[in-house]
């Protein structure tokens, strides 16, 4: 059996007075009793409990018997809870300052807390300065509400179990014995001498002597937490059955790489042992929770894309029984809308579209998504009002179980020990949420909702496990612990004495004149200095160790470490320091390197998309082509607001297909007055957007439209000026389909525009963004699209432009075998050898083709800007390592 | 020893009555003369906490809080030294401890009260002191990644645009002014928001002010147009008569602008509306492309037959080019916008006059919804509420509300401090008076001032040397001595940077001119600079090799001696490094390479994308192809296309979805079905190996901590089996530890946030050497920025022909300009329509941003260069055209110092390679046709014993489920059997004759007050059913019996016990128990009622069974306690009902 975590022989005289024993917090009374009982059992099966508690639990013990006298004391007051003590404290404030925020209700409370525990009223606070005249309005408006309300704050209650006392309404002990505090704030100080004819403290000093603190240099956190991991787990793997701690003095920031770290440690060690910590992550951090807190505040607003995602992949919900590529499907239809927020309804949409019923069954909707789909339909009806309206604290508490009842929350999954805790937990914290009713209000559906998320924060889970060798505390929690070995971290110069932090919102100089807490260096060292002897007489050996550096941050020794003999890591643990990373992480490369290549493409068996891009990408990057049209990868699409480059491109495509399918020739156009055209155009305008509204909220607005409309128009008449001055030519197709193929890569292809000139033919290609002529030349061609029309064009064209409508840059951008173009400048030639040139395209687009055909998915980059707007590529095409694997494959050959 | 040319000025910087900007050039030892100033100033104050100091970084903060306390210690447990210097602060600090111990300070045991703070510290100091006036209430913790929250408030503004308001319009005039493209103007607005401490606290003035922009430009150009004036005085009178000239001699068609200005006789005044007539006056002075004219001609007016008029303007030219600071003004003015604003740009200056407020109060939004702020929020907050308006009462001197009374402050890296924090500091100190003893001491050095992309603006530093800040005047001190360089470089720089600097301060550009030093150290024996320039193809691979002979060199000639290479940009050493490398040194980068850039990291990067979307295609693929897992591209293909035999009920049914296959689905699919496997060989291994556990880690998706989740997969899939070094698995695990603070309840909520997060970490920069550490010294890789405040015997910088970044053309320019009185104001200009051109204004800050980029370069470079203690290499590429040495190009750092170095190339020190064409680099190692190296772990790869223990978070047992709670009904239930507990436990301790019926009435009014407190509002049922309860009890001869008093009684009795099976010990509490006639009875209260239909009898059995056990336990304890015979008894006080249960 492990030894006691408490010293107990010190107690024994008090003990068996019957004395009343008071600790600071109820962790260490509960320690006191186990010590007890485990000392007792040693001669019998049953012994009278000690009475030991917390000071806290004591004095709220003695409010109680005065309420269960009924005493006039009491004055039929209660006491008022933390969140009900927060809404008093918020109304108080908006009172005075109504813009003030509700952060200010927590520093009010902490102030009014210091003020009356030093016995004193917040009238009392001098007001020179504005933040504590403030600080003293707000008390006396909270005050008042209070009693309004028949409430009293914890502070008020003491100071009537200290009237209780003297007045004789509650029994006086003979003594009480006071374990393990520091400090004693002035109003419990005076409850106890009240309540006491004599108070002596128990120190657990004289059954040993107390241990000589070595002192340990570390590099930094990191490499602390790993050596006195790493040593706690020697010693245990050496003797299980010691008491064995390590003291954190910001565990709860660093909870979770405490926790990794130790478990490291005793794995690296094989030490099968168990460890208490006593910090907690806050409920609503538990993932069980913080789903059914995402669900209730989904549901009945707009919730973001990733709060959507989230609960469509929690496996704590009944999606979770929901096929899985039908919900990857429906984040892939969210994300295709591009919005930011989504509506429950507006998910449920994509869901029941990505998941129809399979085919068998009658019903639309798939049936495990029914419960959600009536739920959704009892959120929007309001006529029923079973969501809506104001509702008692336990009547939302109802309907929130309710809902995530309808959601299947928490999922069909088996839910392992901490999850069956932390359902526990929420049962409590519904509990809690209805005891909200004492504040008397009935509030709406998010301020229900804001309530139970501030107390799942503030309620903290803390996995239940058994008693174990070792144990991992904060600062102040292992103070009065009894140890074998300790080891306590972070012990520099800045943390320890802590430095002074006065409340903002009291005088800095009437904290310090009344030595409240933290104002004052001098109590702060001598806190430290008491702790740290109160941590020797505790333990056999105590270690002692800081960080070197902290990021950039040099730190330093604490300076009552000083005297303490420095000692090196060997020594103490009998070993070397452990590596920077647990032992099975150290492996040897076991990696080969092969050469690999794609499979030849096969049109029998192998569908795929793409038209002239497929080309283009190609020539861009062999392996990011094979990524975007065999693999079919791409990246997933991020919420944006307004219309997308691409969207726009189209816009400006189908307002000049239906312009030019009216007008067809440049005679007809040209026969029109300035009047006419700019009204047709306007007309056209307004058309399509009207028509693409009800797919684009942003286009829904009037004015945004307007803006869109009126840029439009100033765009395409511009351009349309460009084309008036072109030779006379007719329409000869719009939107046409055409096909073109390379052995067995078949590309299908959409030409803009193709029109006749003289017997000519010139095909014509709008683009909103950039583009060069270079980029269709050479035996790589950038951009293959124009080439690609030529080579499909039946019959065959004689030129080919890009139609650049851009605002700022409107331009003709081709080549034509006779001059087709406007603007061809006079030094500028057509191309000489037209059937040359149409060859060498045929020839370069041939070679893209018949690389893509083949397989050929090398990571190589041709084009490097067209590679960079690929980059979402890099995680699969591996560019970085392509080089040292080459290397490496060459050198090992 | 050497004089100190500054002793006095060093020693007058210690009076403790005085203030003063110091200007503290590299090298000076400006860190011990805070540090002997902070020990002088502690022997004057009441507290030490009066005395506070800034630094710029938490690094500087820590050095500078351990300088001051080892001094302490030092004067503490050392004699007094002999060196004088040493002596002068043992002599300092040895009153400091004297007064220490008078006023009982313990400084020595609490150097926490040594208050030395970073410049961000002291902002949020000064906000968390006033916690009212900021309106932040408790301070939000600064964030790291705010760029998503400046996002959102911009997107905000922007959906104001339907709005029927001022907003909604102005709104409308941004949208179209950007060619109505949403995406941009919403980037634009967040960029705008990570710059606000520049124009917030200015656009107020801008709002709803017509004429402010106009008549800020007005000044600017009177301002130059000023300085120029008196700097051409010296010739005024000649040159008008030779314009005079002119302009009546060229002929008006060739020239008609200058031909007006016939029958000039004095130069134009200096108001904006002659900025035209200062234009054509000045060409004549310069050409088009504003460089000194070195010819005249009939065109310009002088016709070559007036020989006289012609020599004479000659000769002013001569005097002009060589004049630099003329030239200087003659740049600015001809750069200055010479239009009025047009009325569009007047309206959209409008619009973001009103918008940009609004923009940033929406941002305050975002952050109090998220509980969190960047740190201009800290510092404006701040501002704002100390600022003039917020004081409107009694608060004249602002420290004296601080926690304790500041009396001293000294700031170091004075000249890297933003206005707004300059500002907060003149609103601390607004209540001191000049002499009032109370002093700030600003150190710094504006030459090198380099972080004007954080706000820094050293026109500051410079204000503050001639204007007072707040009250307080400082008296400027400059020291010169240099204790870091040996002569020979001293001299250098002064030689070189006295040139490149510029002529003149100029308060608005931050332009500083140079300021020698002399050095403390005597010269070395060789030169102390070189500079090797490479002309030719190659010169970059050439200059990397050159780079890596000379490390090679010094690395074996001097062992002791450090070494570092400096770069500007990081991408500078693409070639260096496998230079390096291939040299076999050893070499540590700090901060250079991105973690995200290195594989393994992206690798884990995917995985966690991965089973965060099964959605995410690339990730899954790229998980697939990372090499723990290895499938071949064929097998991919496979996977990512239908898989051939397995049929969808989705895919089957509706055709006008067009569905996505899922990789995860595919994978499932796969392992489940009985279908022949379609996968390659090799694929089918590693789908057998590698699937179970994609699948397994996914079902047990949020179980416990995510980094947990991610990294054990990545263990069991083989993950540390595939790095090549101990470097890659410090990267990794430094990715995993990033998740582990990124997480929250097993997930991450800001994916955005932990990317950018990812993409700022970089490689740990651990040794990639292949010798041990101790046989060679480490050469130092890192930024210039970086390497600031450190020093290296030897310095080398390669690529300073290297351009910096080029910056695309934002979409708004501003400039907060501060006059000659120190008086800030804002200037501002969008970039031209989509389809305009920009105005006169948005060029005019482009040339202004240029001028002051090109200044901040040379200071750079200064900082870069006085680096060295020893020796000073300089590396970079040379053109030639025509055997000319061509300039370098106007923003690489070596164009600031070219004056020194062409002349002096070919010399001895100064050398240039011409490289042949031949020499160029050869081509990379060709690669097969198609193939790719596919790195993938061996099939016969070994798991680690551990790894295989690992179960991914599936629980071996699981618990039983069947748990309902309906909270609200058990919990009234609950509280109210509780309180009648605590009733009868007061009615029997106190004795049935202390309750009358008067007293028992009272009862309910206190049950309210502690249901209350229980959380339940009582209804009057439920107190009537108590007190029925109590009633019917107490008329109960059971009951009475049952309360009276007792041998041996007790109410809530707590007695320890000992598990009789087990060890271990636990406690019971037993509602009643006492002695009546020899026998200890044992009573539990009970307030269940009989089911509907139930009889009396049947409900006594059924409870009578349930408590059987629980009554047992209690009657063994107390029968070990006691011989007595026992009785166990329930008690229903409702009913009532008295139900003896018989116990072993």
């Amino acid at each position: 059996m492990l030894p006691a975590l408490i010293n107990i022989a010190p107690f024994k005289q008090a003990i068996a007075n019957g004395d009343l024993i008071l600790t600071p917090n109820q962790r260490l009374a509960a320690k006191i009793t186990q010590a007890w009982g485990e000392l007792m059992s040693e001669s019998s099966n049953v012994w009278p409990a000690p009475r030991v508690y917390s000071l806290e639990h004591w004095l709220k013990q003695c409010w109680n018997e005065l309420q269960d006298q009924n005493h006039p004391l009491t004055g039929g007051l209660s006491l008022v809870g933390g969140q009900q003590s927060r809404y008093y404290w918020e109304r108080a404030i908006a009172q005075h300052n109504p813009e003030l925020n509700s952060r200010y209700a927590k520093l009010a409370a902490d102030a009014l807390k210091i003020v009356q525990t030093w016995n004193l009223t917040a009238a009392q606070v001098p007001g020179d300065n504005p933040s504590s005249r403030q600080f003293k309005a707000w008390a006396a408006s909270y005050t008042e509400l209070l009693s309004w309300n028949k409430l009293v704050t914890p502070a008020t209650s003491w100071q009537r179990v200290a009237d209780g006392f003297v007045s004789g309404a509650l029994p006086c002990e003979s003594t009480i014995a006071l374990y393990g505090f520091q400090s004693i704030p002035p109003l419990q100080e005076t409850v106890i001498q009240a309540a006491a004819t004599a108070v002596t403290r128990i120190s657990a000093s004289g059954s040993h002597s107390s241990a000589v603190p070595v002192s340990i240099k570390t590099k930094d956190p990191q490499h602390e937490l790993r050596l006195a991991a790493d040593w706690a787990a020697r010693q245990l793997k050496e003797n299980s059955q010691q008491r064995i701690g390590i003291v954190v003095p910001e565990l709860n920031s660093a909870l979770a790489q405490v926790v990794r770290t130790v478990e490291e440690s005793l794995a690296t060690h094989n030490c099968d042992v168990i460890f208490n910590i006593s910090a907690g992550t806050p409920l609503s951090q538990t993932p069980l929770a913080n789903t059914a807190l995402e669900i209730i505040g989904a549901v009945n607003h707009k919730a973001s894309l990733q709060q959507w995602l989230n609960l469509l992949y929690s496996p704590h919900s009944t999606l979770d029984s929901v096929r899985l590529s039908a919900r990857a499907n429906a984040e892939l239809a969210l994300r295709k809308n591009k919005q930011f927020d989504y509506s429950f309804v507006e998910f449920l949409t994509s869901l029941t579209q990505a998941a129809p019923a399979s085919i068998n069954e009658q019903q639309t909707t798939s049936p495990v998504l029914q419960p959600l789909i009536e739920l959704s339909r009892d959120l929007l009806d309001s006529s029923r009002g079973r969501y809506s309206g104001q509702k008692t604290f336990s009547a939302w508490a109802g309907l929130f179980s309710t809902l995530l009842d309808r959601f299947g929350w928490p999922g069909a999954r088996t839910l392992n020990s901490i999850e069956y805790q932390q359902r526990q937990h929420w049962g409590h914290l519904l509990e809690q949420f209805s005891a909200l009713d004492n504040l008397g209000i009935e509030v709406g559906y998010s301020t229900a909702l804001k309530h139970l998320q501030q107390l799942a924060k503030e309620m903290v889970f803390h996995p239940q496990t058994g008693d174990a060798p070792l144990q991992i505390l904060g600062l102040l929690e292992g103070a009065g612990l009894r140890f074998d070995q300790l080891w306590i971290v972070d012990m520099h110069s800045r943390s320890f004495p802590a430095a002074v932090a006065i409340n903002p919102l009291l005088p800095a100089e009437f904290q310090r004149a009344q030595g409240m807490p933290h104002s004052l260096p001098e109590r702060e060292l001598q806190i430290a200095e008491d702790l740290l002897a109160d941590y020797k007489i505790n333990c056999q050996r105590l270690i002692l160790s800081y960080p070197e550096a902290r990021g950039e941050e040099e730190l330093s020794i604490s300076p009552l470490l000083r005297q303490s003999p420095v000692a090196d890591y060997a020594a103490l643990s009998g070993s070397n320091e452990p590596d920077a990373h647990p032992p099975w992480l150290y492996q040897a490369d076991q990696c080969l390197t092969l050469g690999d290549r794609g499979p030849r493409y096969d049109p029998a068996t192998e569908r795929i998309r793409g038209g002239s891009e497929l080309l283009k990408n190609q020539s861009t990057c062999p392996f990011n082509a094979f990524a975007a049209h065999r693999l079919k990868a791409e990246a997933l699409e991020e919420p944006s607001q307004g219309l997308s480059a691409m969207e726009r491109g189209t816009l400006l495509h189908d307002i000049l297909f239906r312009l030019w399918r009216d007008w067809q020739t440049s005679a007809h156009f040209k026969s029109l007055s300035e009047h006419q055209v700019a009204a047709q155009v306007s007309a056209v305008i307004n058309g399509v957007l009207v028509e693409l509204a009800p797919k684009h909220t942003v286009l829904q607005g009037p004015r945004y439209r307007g803006l869109e409309q009126a840029r439009l128009e100033k765009l395409i008449l511009a351009w349309l000026e460009k084309e008036r001055e072109r030779p006379p030519f007719e329409v000869h197709s719009l939107e046409s389909r055409a096909q073109v193929s390379f052995g067995d890569l078949t590309l299908n292809l959409r030409l803009d525009r193709v029109d006749r000139v003289g017997e000519k033919l010139l095909i014509i290609d709008y683009k909103s963004g950039a583009v060069s002529a270079k980029d269709w030349g050479g035996s790589r061609p950038r951009d293959p699209q124009l080439p690609l029309y030529i080579l499909a064009s039946e019959p065959a064209a004689n030129g080919c432009a890009f139609a650049q409508i851009k605002g700022g840059a409107i331009q003709f951008i081709g080549a034509s075998d006779s001059g087709l173009l406007p603007g061809e400048e006079p030094g500028e030639e057509p191309v000489a050898d037209w059937p040359a040139q149409t060859a060498a395209w045929s020839l370069a687009l041939n070679n893209l083709a018949a690389e893509f055909v083949t397989g050929d998915a090398s990571v190589v980059v041709h084009n490097k800007a067209a590679f960079a707007f690929q980059s979402h590529y890099l995680p699969l095409n591996r560019s970085v390592e392509q080089c040292d694997l080459a290397q490496a494959s060459e050198e090992s050959s | 020893m050497t004089q100190i040319v500054d002793a006095a000025e060093r020693a007058l910087a210690l009076d403790p009555e005085q203030s003063f900007i110091v200007s503290a050039p590299a090298g000076s030892g400006k860190t011990g003369l805070i540090t002997q100033r902070v020990l002088r100033l502690l022997c004057t104050v009441e507290n030490p906490e009066q005395v506070l100091s800034i630094t710029f970084t938490r690094k500087a903060a820590g050095e500078m809080a351990s300088r001051i306390h080892n001094a302490l210690q030092f004067a503490a447990y050392n004699p007094r030294p002999d060196n004088d210097y040493d002596a002068q602060t043992w002599d300092l600090a040895a009153q400091v401890i004297a007064r220490d111990s008078e006023l009982g300070w313990n400084l020595l045991t609490m150097p926490g009260r040594l208050r030395v703070q970073t410049i961000d510290g002291f902002c949020r100091y000064i906000a968390s002191q006033f916690a009212l006036e900021t309106k932040f209430g408790t301070l939000p913790d600064t964030c790291d990644q705010p760029a998503q929250y400046y996002q959102s408030a911009a997107r905000a503004v922007l959906e104001n645009v339907e709005e029927d308001s001022a907003t909604g319009l102005h709104v409308a005039t941004l949208l179209a002014h950007m060619g109505n493209n949403w995406t941009r103007c919403e980037t634009v607005l967040a960029e705008l928001l990570g710059k606000r401490e520049q124009w917030l606290p200015l656009i107020v003035d801008a709002e709803g002010n017509q004429a402010y922009f106009q008549q800020v430009i007005d000044d600017i150009v009177s301002e130059n147009l000023l300085q120029l004036q008196e700097e051409l005085q010296p010739i005024a009178g000649e040159f008008i008569a030779l314009a005079d000239f002119a302009a009546s001699h060229v002929s008006p068609e060739k020239n008609a602008r200058l031909s007006q200005l016939a029958g000039i006789s004095d130069l134009p005044d200096i108001s904006a509306d002659s900025i035209s007539a200062w234009k054509v006056l000045l060409n004549l002075l310069v050409t088009k492309e504003i460089k000194p004219r070195k010819t005249i001609t009939v065109s310009e007016g002088f016709p070559t037959d007036h020989k006289s008029q012609k020599q004479q303007m000659l000769s002013l030219l001569e005097w002009s080019a060589e004049n630099r600071a003329l030239q200087e003004l003659i740049s600015n003015v001809m750069h200055l916008p010479d239009t009025k604003i047009a009325s569009a740009e007047q309206t959209l200056l409008d619009a973001l006059g009103h918008l940009l407020p609004l923009l940033a109060a929406e941002l305050s939004i975002q952050f109090s919804a998220h509980d969190t702020a960047d740190y201009p929020a800290i510092t404006l907050a701040a501002l704002d509420g100390l600022g003039p308006s917020a004081q409107d009462e009694s608060i004249s001197d602002i420290t004296l509300r601080l926690d304790y009374q500041l009396r001293h402050i000294l700031v170091d890296e004075f000249q890297d401090t933003s206005a707004s924090q300059i500002k907060l500091l003149e609103q601390v100190i607004a209540g001191w008076e000049q002499g009032d003893g109370r002093t700030l001491f600003l150190v710094g050095d504006a030459m090198q001032s380099l972080y004007s992309f954080r706000n820094a603006n050293v026109g500051l530093f410079l204000n503050a040397q001639r204007h007072p800040i707040g009250p307080i005047q400082c008296q400027p001190l400059t020291l010169r001595t240099n204790f870091r360089s040996q002569q020979g470089i001293v001299e250098w720089v002064n030689h070189t940077f006295a040139k490149a600097f510029p002529a003149h301060a100029d308060i608005g550009r931050g332009a500083i001119p140079y300021s020698a030093s002399q050095a403390f150290k005597r010269a070395g024996d060789e030169a102390a600079v070189s500079f090797q320039g490479f002309s030719g193809e190659g010169d970059r691979l050439a200059e990397a090799q050159s780079v890596a002979q000379l490390c090679t060199k010094l690395v074996a000639e001097k062992p002791q001696e450090s070494i570092a290479i400096l770069v500007r940009g990081r991408g500078h050493l693409s070639d260096i490094v496998p230079a390096l490398a291939a040299a076999k040194l050893s070499w540590q980068a700090i901060d250079i390479t991105p973690l995200a850039a290195r594989m393994p990291v992206v690798d884990v990067l995917s995985l966690t994308r991965a089973l965060f979307s099964p959605a995410d295609k690339i990730a899954w693929l790229s998980v697939l192809r990372a090499p723990f897992c290895g499938f071949g591209l064929a097998d991919l293909l496979v996977l990512a296309n239908p898989l051939p035999g397995v049929s969808h009920p989705d895919s089957a049914q509706s055709s006008t979805v067009e569905r996505d296959v899922i990789i995860l689905s595919q994978l499932q699919d796969l392992l489940t079905s009985d279908l022949p496997n379609p996968l390659s060989e090799s694929g089918q291994v590693i789908l057998k190996r590698t699937g179970p556990l994609l699948v397994t880690a996914w079902n047990n998706r949020l179980r416990g901590n995510l980094r947990d989740t991610i990294e054990q997969l990545w263990l069991v899939l083989g993950g540390p089996a595939t790095l090549s070094s101990s470097a890659d698995l410090d990267d990794v695990r430094r990715y995993f530890d990033l998740l582990e603070t990124w997480q929250e309840a097993g997930t991450i909520k800001d994916w955005q946030g932990f990317q950018a997060a990812v993409d700022q970490l970089y490689a740990a920069p651990s040794v990639d050497s292949p010798i041990s550490q101790e046989a060679q010294p480490i050469i130092q890789i890192m930024t210039i920025h970086k390497a600031k405040g450190l020093e290296f015997d030897h310095v080398i910088l390669p690529g300073l022909s290297r351009a910096g970044r080029s910056n695309d053309k934002p979409l708004l320019r501003w400039q907060q300009h501060i006059n000659e009185e120190g008086q800030a104001s804002l200037i501002m200009s969008p970039l031209g329509a989509h389809d305009e051109d920009d105005s006169s204004v948005y060029r005019y800050l482009s040339y202004e941003e240029g001028v002051k980029s090109r200044l901040e370069n040379t200071r750079v470079l200064y900082v870069a260069a006085t680096r060295a203690i020893r020796k000073l290499y300089l590396f970079g590429s040379v053109t030639t055209k025509k055997n000319v040495w061509q300039v370098p190009s106007k923003g690489t750092l070596l164009a600031r110092i070219w004056e020194t170095i062409e002349p002096a190339i070919d010399g001895e020190l100064y050398q240039v390679t011409q490289l042949d064409d031949s020499d160029a680099a050869e081509s990379p190692a060709a690669q097969a046709q198609g193939v790719n190296p596919l790195k993938r772990l061996a099939s016969d790869y070994q798991q680690h014993q551990k790894v295989i223990r690992l179960t991914l978070g599936a629980e071996l047992s699981a618990t039983d489920t069947t748990l309902k709670t309906d909270a609200e009904l058990s919990m009234r239930a609950r509280h109210l059997g509780t309180l009648l507990h605590r009733s009868l436990k007061q009615i029997a301790q106190d004795g049935l004759q202390k309750w009358p019926q008067q007293r028992l009435q009272q009862l309910p009014s206190a049950w309210t007050a502690q249901l209350k407190e229980l959380g339940i509002l009582s209804t009057d049922t439920e107190l009537s059913a108590l007190s029925q309860a109590i009633r019917t009890m107490l008329s109960d001869s059971r009951g009475q019996w049952i309360l009276q008093s007792h041998t041996d009684a007790h109410c809530e009795q707590a007695l320890g016990y000992r598990y009789n099976d087990q060890s271990g010990v636990g406690t019971s509490v037993i509602d009643r128990t006492f002695i009546d006639q020899g026998i200890r009875w044992i009573i539990d209260y009970k307030f269940s009622h009989p089911n509907d239909g139930e009889t009396v009898e049947q409900f006594a059995a059924r409870q009578s069974q349930l408590y059987t056990a629980q009554l047992n336990h209690y009657a063994t304890l107390y029968r070990e306690m006691q011989p007595t015979p026992v009785g166990c008894a329930l008690y229903f006080p409702q009913i009532p009902l008295f139900v003896e249960v018989p116990v072993e």
